[in-house]
């Protein structure tokens, strides 16, 4: 057990408010002014507690000084006392107040490593990155867009759909630089074109595999499910992205900041469209989607198996009989 | 300018035309008059009355029939009465503007009619023919037509309808709003039918007289009493109806035809009417066919809900410009379009609940969905929805879609598995 030469103050949250050094005793703590340690906490009273030389053992001994809350002990197990001796680690608790007692032994977390966002984000701004990602997010849009139209003019009606969906993107673009030059005295257009672009390629890879999922799966609740998770991640890294050229804030703060957000649209969006699906129409709903893949990959069920199936949306028709009777 | 003599001569052959059709129409007319004269004491106009406002919600036309006072009416005319009794009453107006209460005794929903008792015992019933007619026969559709009056309307017999589900006699002549439930004449005053429906440009349609006839006998069995409530018979003869026509459709596999690359449902019934168009053309990337097949008539529940349809449809594409991935985005936008001629209101019946699966049969693969609805206040009765495209070939498809009202669910597992059997590649 070695001696108490530190004493912590902690709030309520037992994180380290401030820090004081046993260079002389006795002191008092307590919210008075004629106390050497001043407390901001309204459950303390003006000369509360009283730090000392224990004459019997050189060590140190906390004194109640017949406080209105008292002197609390907290370890081994919490009880009220009128006077206390301390060792490294000892922890007090006076009105709403934490006190620790450390030692030069005391142990303390290992460092954090340093991280290297700053370099990240020089990188994402160089157009030796920039450019090929945006290229890239163009093509892919073009590409789709072209696969998609079976009109005569199939070329010019892809170019014009492309635009009409980029349209958006540079939008989103031009706002996200307007805050970069307000926040960080710098426009970073190229960076965020960059992040808005991975961003719709990644959007237009998961809406291919959604309609995928769609065509092949009989669960269209799982593909929903797959579906909007996979948008609000996207959406959290794409927010995530542009904060991150934007602001200094630490990285689990930007995450939390891009989820909580993500989720609260993507939520409204699913909401939304399930609002929209569960409105009265005389025209059936159904995922109308159809895929080219080789008859000989398909595995289907029976028709008796299908037929069967029947019976399922029945009992759901039934029960909506029921809700609404 | 032609030559006064030839003038002369052609007035002269005008005049002889003239005096030859002169005898024959002045007979017709004096027919209808004397038709009118004879019945109009026993046709009526039937006011569906709201009762707490007391005005007409809707009007029709009636005749009494048999000795007991009875009214013979469209079931559609009192519809309202058979679904709400406690907000609703009928009231009968006679030729001289008296007016009488009546309820309904009995009902034919599949074929439109009603049976009202009235107490007017000794009332002027008028006769139902009972020799078949002929072809292109007189007869005389009398009614009120638009609330202006009791009207008489010429036209003549063109038969039973040989395709429809619900038996009706083709009538030429014109019947109008408001003539709903009135009689159709034969120039010696028998009632050959009773006014029903319209197709537009003279073309209308009649009840024929045996299923007058059929209710009397109902009515008239000795244990007989009206329902309170019309809501369980309503369900039971749409019941017995479905049941009967899906008897005959399910009796036999599905007759197939081909239309390349596909075999097909053909004319699954002699019911059905079907209809074939192409789209061929230069400027198009693909090539399509229809094949759609549909019930020419419906069956009127309430004034916002039909059913008793069956209808199906086949799209075939094929494409030799488009890749794979063009093909199948027009295949997919051919698979979205709705289908189903279904008009029933959020009272009446649920939303559509659907089911989608790849199915495997006879070395075809298909993307299957079915859609369900239910009838709220009907229960066992719902309206289906089956869709398939076939796929696995980039280049050809054929989207089929089966929709019917007003059936059970059995009877709509058994005529899918039929249907989606008749399915496949062509040989």
């Amino acid at each position: 057990m070695g001696a108490v030469t530190w004493l912590e103050i902690l709030d309520r949250r037992e994180r380290v408010a401030q820090r004081v050094r046993l260079d002389r005793l006795p002191i008092e703590i307590g919210r008075g002014y004629a106390c050497d340690v001043i407390l901001d906490d309204s459950h303390v009273s003006a000369r509360h507690l009283r730090l000392a030389l224990d004459p019997d053992t050189g060590g140190v001994l906390a004194e109640d000084l017949g406080s209105t809350n008292g002197l609390h002990r907290l370890d081994p197990e919490a009880a009220r006392v009128a006077r206390v001796a301390l060792a490294p680690g000892t922890r007090l608790r006076i009105g709403r107040t934490i006190v620790r007692a450390c030692g030069p032994a005391t142990e303390v977390a290992p460092a954090v490593r340093e991280r290297r966002d700053a370099d990240r984000r020089r990188l994402l701004a160089s157009p030796a990155l920039a450019v090929p990602v945006i290229a890239a997010a163009v093509g892919l849009l073009f590409g789709m867009r072209y696969l998609a139209s079976y009109e005569a003019t199939a070329v010019a009606d892809s170019l014009h759909g492309s635009v009409l969906m980029l349209a958006p993107v540079a939008a989103w673009t031009v706002a996200w630089a307007l805050v970069s030059r307000m926040v960080a005295q710098r426009w970073l257009l190229l960076a965020h074109a960059a992040n808005a672009c991975a961003f719709l390629a990644a959007f237009l890879l998961v809406g291919a595999a959604s309609e995928y999922g769609t065509f092949l799966l009989s669960s269209q609740r799982a593909v929903a499910i797959a579906g909007w998770t996979a948008l609000g991640a996207l959406v959290a890294a794409l927010l995530n992205a542009h904060v991150a050229l934007v602001s200094s804030r630490p990285r689990s703060q930007r995450w939390l900041a891009g989820g909580a957000l993500a989720i609260a649209l993507v939520a409204t969006s699913a909401y939304l469209v399930h609002w929209e699906d569960g409105r009265f129409s005389n025209r059936a709903r159904y995922p109308a989607v159809l895929k080219p893949v080789p008859g000989r990959w398909l595995g289907g069920e029976s028709i008796d198996d299908f037929v069967a199936g029947i019976d399922g949306v029945k009992r759901e028709v039934d029960a909506l009989v029921d809700d609404q009777g | 300018m032609l030559r006064p003599a030839v003038r002369g001569l052609v007035l002269l052959v005008v005049c002889v035309c003239l005096s030859l059709f002169a005898p024959s129409r002045a007979a017709a007319e004096d027919d209808a008059q004397a038709v009118f004269a004879m019945a109009a004491d026993s046709i009526l106009q039937i006011r569906v009355v709201e009762t707490s406002s007391g005005a007409k919600a809707l009007i029709g036309s009636g005749f009494f029939v048999g000795p007991a006072g009875r009214v013979v009416t469209n079931y559609h005319v009192v519809s309202k009465l058979a679904h709400d009794p406690g907000r609703y009453r009928i009231e009968c107006a006679r030729h001289d503007g008296t007016t009488f209460a009546a309820t309904i005794d009995a009902i034919d929903v599949v074929h439109d009619l009603a049976l009202l008792r009235s107490g007017q015992t000794g009332a002027p019933a008028l006769p139902l023919v009972e020799t078949a007619l002929r072809q292109g026969a007189r007869l005389y559709s009398l009614g009120h037509p638009h609330d202006l009056g009791l009207t008489i309307v010429e036209g003549t017999f063109n038969g039973r309808l040989d395709h429809s589900l619900y038996d009706k006699i083709h009538f030429t002549g014109s019947i109008n709003p408001g003539m709903s439930g009135g009689p159709a004449l034969t120039a010696g005053g028998e009632v050959a039918g009773v006014n029903v429906r319209t197709a537009g440009n003279q073309v209308s349609f009649l009840v024929p007289v045996d299923r007058v006839r059929a209710l009397l006998e109902v009515v008239s069995a000795p244990a007989f009493a009206p329902p309170a409530d019309f809501l369980p018979e309503i369900r039971r003869q749409l019941l017995a109806n479905q049941d009967a026509y899906f008897a005959a459709l399910l009796a036999a596999p599905l007759p197939t035809s081909e239309i390349a690359p596909f075999t097909l449902p053909g004319r699954i019934a002699p019911f059905v009417r079907c209809w074939a168009d192409a789209e061929r053309g230069d400027g198009l990337a693909h090539e399509s066919v229809d094949h759609t097949c549909s019930t020419d008539d419906y069956v009127f529940i309430g004034s916002d809900q039909v059913s008793g349809i069956l209808e199906y449809q086949h799209h075939v594409v094929t494409s030799q410009k488009l890749n794979r991935f063009q093909f199948f985005q027009l295949y997919s936008d051919l698979f979205a379009e709705p289908y189903g001629a279904f008009t029933s209101s959020e009272d009446e019946v649920t939303p559509f609940r659907c089911e989608s699966s790849l199915v495997h049969h006879d070395a075809t693969e298909l993307k299957a969905v079915t859609c369900l609805r239910a009838y709220k206040k009907l229960p066992d009765l719902y309206d289906f929805v089956l869709r398939a495209a076939v796929v696995g070939r980039p280049d050809a498809g054929v989207e089929s879609s089966l929709a019917l009202s007003g059936v059970t669910v059995e009877n709509a597992k058994r005529l899918a598995r039929r249907y989606l059997e008749a399915i496949s590649w062509a040989r």
